[in-house]
């Protein structure tokens, strides 16, 4: 598995930590480590893992353009839902559930601290 | 859980040598070769890294708190990573260094990671832990 585990950075743990409970979970995941600055969600221990942290250095975390992280799943209603849900907790849109270039039915929504997130169903991946 | 993960870059062109050497190193080859991004893969059921130009239209920068981990098989693995990444024109945030108990102070300690200017990575041995 190449990628271990990715990383975000947040202004506010509580409130961060709240909101991918709500949409991680909806992706079957759970909270696997859980420290004052930094917390981590999987669905299984052998697959890559999410977290957030209150940066290292201690100055304020901020968004990198360009800089996405892009969840799996297993078909377009389970990408509305994984939107909606995080609309619902403070996500903000970066463009509706739907058919975009290349077979990707994909919704994108920024998590509360600005970070760009997608979920997304490829239908050439169903064979995996 | 993660399908894959982006992060933006100034110069695509320098980008793509770089991960092409980095990320070779764990077996993943060039899956995606776009005008404006880039996706590589050890095979396509994996998660895969990406790099791009931003959709916006504005220049690339770098998240503060914002890191890809990647899963290396064995220390010198890590080693050949980091060394491969600084040689390329990485920048040092961390030597590799081996740690068997996380803890958050430790999260710190092992970032063995690799800085471009614009892209933060991480090699680190600790797959099964994180």
């Amino acid at each position: 598995m190449m990628i271990g585990y990715t990383m975000v950075g947040v202004r506010n743990m509580e409130r961060a930590a709240r909101f991918y409970d709500a949409v991680l979970g909806k992706m079957g995941a759970t909270r696997k480590m859980e420290y004052e600055k930094f917390i981590l969600w999987n669905a299984g221990s052998d697959k890559p893992s999410f977290s957030i942290c209150i940066p290292y250095d201690g100055n304020e975390a901020t968004v990198g353009n360009g800089s996405m992280i892009a969840f799996p799943v297993a078909n377009e209603e389970e990408v509305r839902k994984v939107y909606n849900t995080a609309i619902e907790n403070g996500a903000t849109d970066e463009g509706a559930p739907g058919m975009r270039d290349g077979g990707y039915y994909i919704g994108y929504f920024r998590d509360p601290d600005g970070n760009k997130l997608a979920a997304y169903h490829y239908a050439a991946d169903d064979h995996l | 859980m993660i399908g894959y993960t982006m992060v933006g870059t100034k110069d695509l062109k320098r980008s793509a040598e770089f991960f092409d050497k980095v990320l070779g190193i764990l077996g993943a080859k060039r899956m995606m070769d776009e005008e404006t991004f880039i996706v590589w893969s050890v095979t396509p059921d994996q998660p895969a890294f990406s790099v791009c130009l931003p959709h916006d239209g504005n220049e690339a920068s770098v998240g503060n708190g914002v890191m890809t981990a990647f899963n290396a098989m064995s220390p010198e693995q890590v080693n050949e990573v980091y060394n491969c990444a600084l040689e390329n024109g990485g920048r040092d945030e961390g030597a590799p260094g081996s740690v068997h108990r996380i803890s958050i102070l430790d999260i710190s300690a092992i970032r063995t990671v690799i800085n471009l200017p614009l892209l933060i990575l991480q090699a680190n041995l600790v797959n099964n832990q994180i």
